[in-house]
């Protein structure tokens, strides 16, 4: 009787091949050949234009008559802004903790229009991180102001805030070759059917998945996480902390920003208006102490979350 | 060679829980489900890290992290998990254990795994008290078990080939057949 089932299981697989054999190409090969069109280098190559930077014994945001920038670290206004090198620290404080630095310091430059602000890091980064995978991390930079006064550089504290502006290489590189899906990060994946997405292999993230059902496996996207965005249209995120552990995405962000790679090095260029009507922002004064704080990952280093390169407070002054 | 199916051991005291400097994860006070909040996690893959048993995985599209539910849904219900009642050879047993210090004899699950331990928890010296136990396969040396499940092994399986002498079992694990243990009907 076993027999007569497995012959029965042999020819059904048989008759599948077969029907599976004429028609359209498909499979692995055909989502090679489609890919090949589309440049998905990483970091983009271009020349950028060399920067005569001068450096300053202080931190001033410096006020310019032209429009500022919100996607462009090598433009040129960045040469009338004096920069500042600010030594960065392994976290240790809080676990979990970062063994060892990687980075030594990050250049601190800043303009402002008189509407905007833009700030500008840039640091040494041997190579650029934007593929996040188990135990692969992305790089990242943050700035950090106080909300509240008196709030302590590392994440604020309970009855202090503070605000965080973010970014990521990983949504970086969203942006820059497309929405980095699994097949992205691993060329021979593939997968069959994902139940009401349209169309076949690779199902392109978000245009195969407009049925709202085809989404119901993309828990933490149904759940509202901000990390599970599809169509990010910023590389910086707005965040606001009163202590360890309670780091909070704001779903208004009037941030702006764009990194770029080049030669061992990141610049990141992050904006935002002097002053908004958002309480949970921080807002710029001409006339008040102003303190600044960063914080560097380096992704090749597994730096992610409180595994961190950090710096006290900077004092600054903004030019009026 | 033998087939050892695991699935997340939902721990008294899971380190995917203590790893997470967010608190994304907590465990139930009403089963002891042990869950990756969604909406919290920003994808650090502590838990990822510190499970010992990796049964935490990081979802690279939605960039957080997630793990087994427990069939929390289906267990508000009355049900067992659906990998338990999926099981073909009908070999997996889901329930609750009346507490982990004071077991009753007229419970089957404390009866099996506290009175009499004829199931043992997997890698218990990890120390996070992990709540899937198992009957060790009879065919499989004991020297390599007990590195997996301690020195408990040659007793649990002298009480499982002798089920069917057993009258205690009998009694109290009312689905008890004399080749091994069977779950209950739903």
């Amino acid at each position: 009787m076993r027999f007569a089932y497995q012959g029965l299981a042999i020819l059904f697989i048989g008759a599948l091949l077969l029907a599976s054999g004429c028609g359209a190409k498909s499979g692995p090969s055909a989502a090679m050949d489609d890919a090949a069109a589309v440049d998905k280098t990483w970091p983009p190559k271009g020349q950028v234009p060399e920067l005569a930077l001068t450096p300053a014994d202080k931190l001033v945001v410096v006020r310019t008559a032209e429009k500022l920038a919100t996607d462009n670290p090598y433009a040129k206004f960045w040469q009338d802004a004096p920069y500042l090198d600010v030594p960065v620290l392994k976290q240790n404080v809080a676990s979990p903790q970062l063994a060892e630095a990687s980075v030594a310091s990050v250049r601190v430059q800043a303009v402002t229009d008189g509407d905007n602000v833009a700030w500008r890091l840039s640091w040494d980064d041997p190579t650029p991180d934007g593929v996040v995978d188990s135990g692969q991390f992305s790089d990242g930079v943050a700035i950090e102001f106080p909300i509240d006064l008196g709030a302590i550089p590392m994440m604020g504290h309970r009855g202090a805030k503070v605000q965080i502006l973010y970014w990521k290489a990983q949504w970086q590189k969203d942006l820059d070759v497309g929405f980095q899906d699994v097949q992205d990060l691993h060329p021979n994946y593939w997968a069959d059917l994902y139940w009401f997405a349209e169309g076949e292999f690779p199902y392109p993230i978000p245009q195969a998945f407009e049925d709202p059902r085809s989404l119901q496996w993309f828990i933490a996207h149904e759940a509202g996480n901000p990390m599970a965005v599809f169509s990010r249209t910023q590389p910086v995120e707005e965040l606001v902390a009163e202590g360890f552990g309670t780091l909070t995405h704001q779903p208004e962000s009037a941030s702006r920003g764009k990194g770029v790679w080049t030669d061992g090095r990141w610049a990141v260029v992050i904006t935002r208006p002097l002053k908004t009507s958002d309480p949970l922002d921080h807002q710029f004064a001409a006339d008040g102490p102003e303190q600044v704080a960063f914080a560097v990952w380096q992704g090749s280093d597994e730096n992610v979350g409180g595994r961190k390169h950090w710096t006290n407070w900077i004092p600054f002054t903004v030019q009026p | 060679m033998f087939y050892l199916a695991r699935i997340c051991n939902h721990c008294d005291n899971p380190a995917c829980l203590a790893a997470c400097p967010r608190k994304a994860i907590y465990k139930r006070d009403e089963d002891g489900i042990v869950l990756v909040d969604e909406s919290r996690c920003r994808g650090y893959q502590e838990c990822v890290r510190a499970c010992p048993y990796k049964k935490v995985f990081y979802n690279v599209i939605n960039r957080a992290s997630q793990k087994c539910i427990g069939c929390y849904p289906r267990v508000e219900e009355g049900k067992v998990a659906l990998c338990v009642e999926s099981c073909i050879g009908k070999i997996r047993l889901h329930g609750f254990l009346t507490t982990q210090d004071e077991p009753r004899e007229d419970n089957p699950f404390d009866y099996i795994v506290k009175i009499r331990k004829a199931a043992l928890p997997l890698y218990p010296q990890y120390g996070t008290g992990p709540n899937v136990y198992y009957i060790p396969p009879l065919h499989v040396p004991d020297g390599f078990l007990e590195q997996m499940f301690g020195p408990g092994v040659e007793q649990a399986k002298e009480t499982y080939r002798n089920l069917k002498n057993d009258k205690k079992i009998a009694r109290r694990v009312p689905a008890v057949r004399l080749d091994g243990i069977h779950h209950r009907p739903l």
